[in-house]
């Protein structure tokens, strides 16, 4: 199999800005989430083979890469990292009055739901895909954003 | 209230970044891909392909080259043969014994006699289809034997239907299937002979004016289906079939080879 350099570069393009912005907000912490986007492209570069045989798109196919990443990351440093302004990022400040209020009703939601909306609106990644990465239905992923809206619908009143 | 699915649209967007060593981290991308791009085109070997080619060549060499012609002979007097037969277009020489008929009697008393043979799967089926088709141009059958495997039907004619019931007897098989003779001899000597005893020639016209016929049948297995059609080389095609085929299934298969 001929790997096409060109293509990759701009999936490269299209995907990076996605996938940096949804790990910078998982991880608080750009320099990992650069550690880990390279990791996970890596592993996607070395596993191409396999990805034919997944009947996924690319992007998704990704993204759980990257989550699983992020996973082996927190295992080896026991997840649990207190926070150290010194290292770590100060989170950047929102631009705009829906991005604040975006982030305000985050911080009020349950971690599942949060991941939910970062793969939906970071990751702009359709309800089959994010179901496929989540390994569940569709239709399961469609009522949980539906209620992780309402949830945070609920908290803004 | 502000739409939910806005706010988080436009916060989603907001939050997509180019990492600050994108130009370095997407050039490493790109040069691992390149070393496994190499890897890849290290493709095996279709060895399955090259043996089927090999033998399919050793086939081709090793093929008899002689074949046997099918002669067919006859010792009648000022005979000419018009033959269609398995073998191919074999010229046939007949016997040829001049005789004392001078040359300015130009007069033919043709005598037709046909022979066939037809390979075909059900032969007793056949059989009973040549036996419809010879009552069928006011012939007479005067004798019939078939079985499972062979057959043989001994048949008369008028000699002016001949024509269309050799093109009804070449629709009951594949051309390659059918095997036709047909040897007309110029009665004209004994004609003459008669003529000189001053004998009545009424038997001698009947004998001018009927077709003699002979169709043998016989059953034709798989193999010799293949080889009718594919000729000696049957082996050799099937092999250069094959040799391709596993070609295609090998480039089907390349894997990624670290």
């Amino acid at each position: 199999m001929a790997i096409d350099r060109e293509g990759l570069g701009k999936l490269w393009d299209e995907i990076t800005p996605k996938l940096f912005g949804y790990l910078v907000n998982v991880l608080r912490d750009k320099a990992l989430a650069e550690d880990i986007l390279q990791a996970t492209w890596m592993k996607a570069i070395e596993a191409l083979d396999s990805y034919q045989d997944r009947g996924i798109p690319f992007s998704a196919w990704l993204f759980a890469i990257a989550r699983n990443e992020c996973k082996l990351h927190w295992r080896k440093s026991n997840h649990e990292v207190p926070y150290d302004s010194n290292e770590h990022d100060i989170p950047s400040v929102p631009s705009s009055d829906s991005a604040i209020l975006a982030e305000q009703i985050l911080a009020t939601l349950p971690e599942d739901d949060r991941e939910l909306l970062r793969l939906r609106y970071i990751a702009d990644l359709s309800m089959s895909d994010i179901a496929k990465i989540l390994q569940t239905n569709s239709v399961a992923v469609r009522v949980r954003v539906h209620r992780a809206l309402k949830r945070a619908r609920q908290h803004h009143a | 209230m502000p739409n939910m699915n806005d706010i988080f649209t436009s916060w989603g967007k907001a939050q997509r970044q180019i990492p600050p060593r994108n130009d370095t981290l997407k050039s490493e991308m790109l040069v691992r891909a390149s070393k496994l791009g190499d890897f890849a085109t290290k493709r095996p070997l279709p060895w399955f392909s090259f043996a089927f080619a090999g033998l399919a060549v050793l086939a081709l060499i090793l093929q008899p080259t002689n074949r046997t012609a099918d002669y067919s002979t006859t010792n009648t007097k000022n005979a000419h043969l018009e033959t269609t037969s398995l073998a191919g277009d074999d010229a046939i020489y007949p016997y040829y014994q001049p005789d004392n008929t001078a040359i300015t009697d130009s007069r033919e008393f043709m005598k037709i006699d046909y022979r066939a043979e037809i390979r075909a799967r059900q032969v007793n089926e056949l059989g009973k289809k040549i036996q419809t088709i010879v009552h069928g141009y006011d012939g007479r059958i005067d004798s019939l034997y078939t079985s499972e495997q062979y057959g043989s039907i001994l048949f008369v004619l008028p000699a002016d239907k001949l024509d269309a019931f050799q093109a009804e007897i070449k629709t009951l098989a594949p051309r390659k299937f059918v095997a036709e003779t047909i040897s007309v001899q110029n009665l004209l000597e004994e004609k003459r002979r008669l003529e000189q005893q001053k004998r009545p020639d009424q038997q001698f016209l009947q004998e001018v004016a009927t077709v003699h016929g002979t169709i043998s049948l016989r059953q034709i297995r798989t193999g010799e289906i293949i080889t009718l059609y594919a000729g000696p080389y049957w082996l050799v095609i099937v092999l250069a079939i094959a040799a391709i085929v596993a070609f295609f299934i090998s480039r089907q298969k390349q894997a990624l080879v670290p």
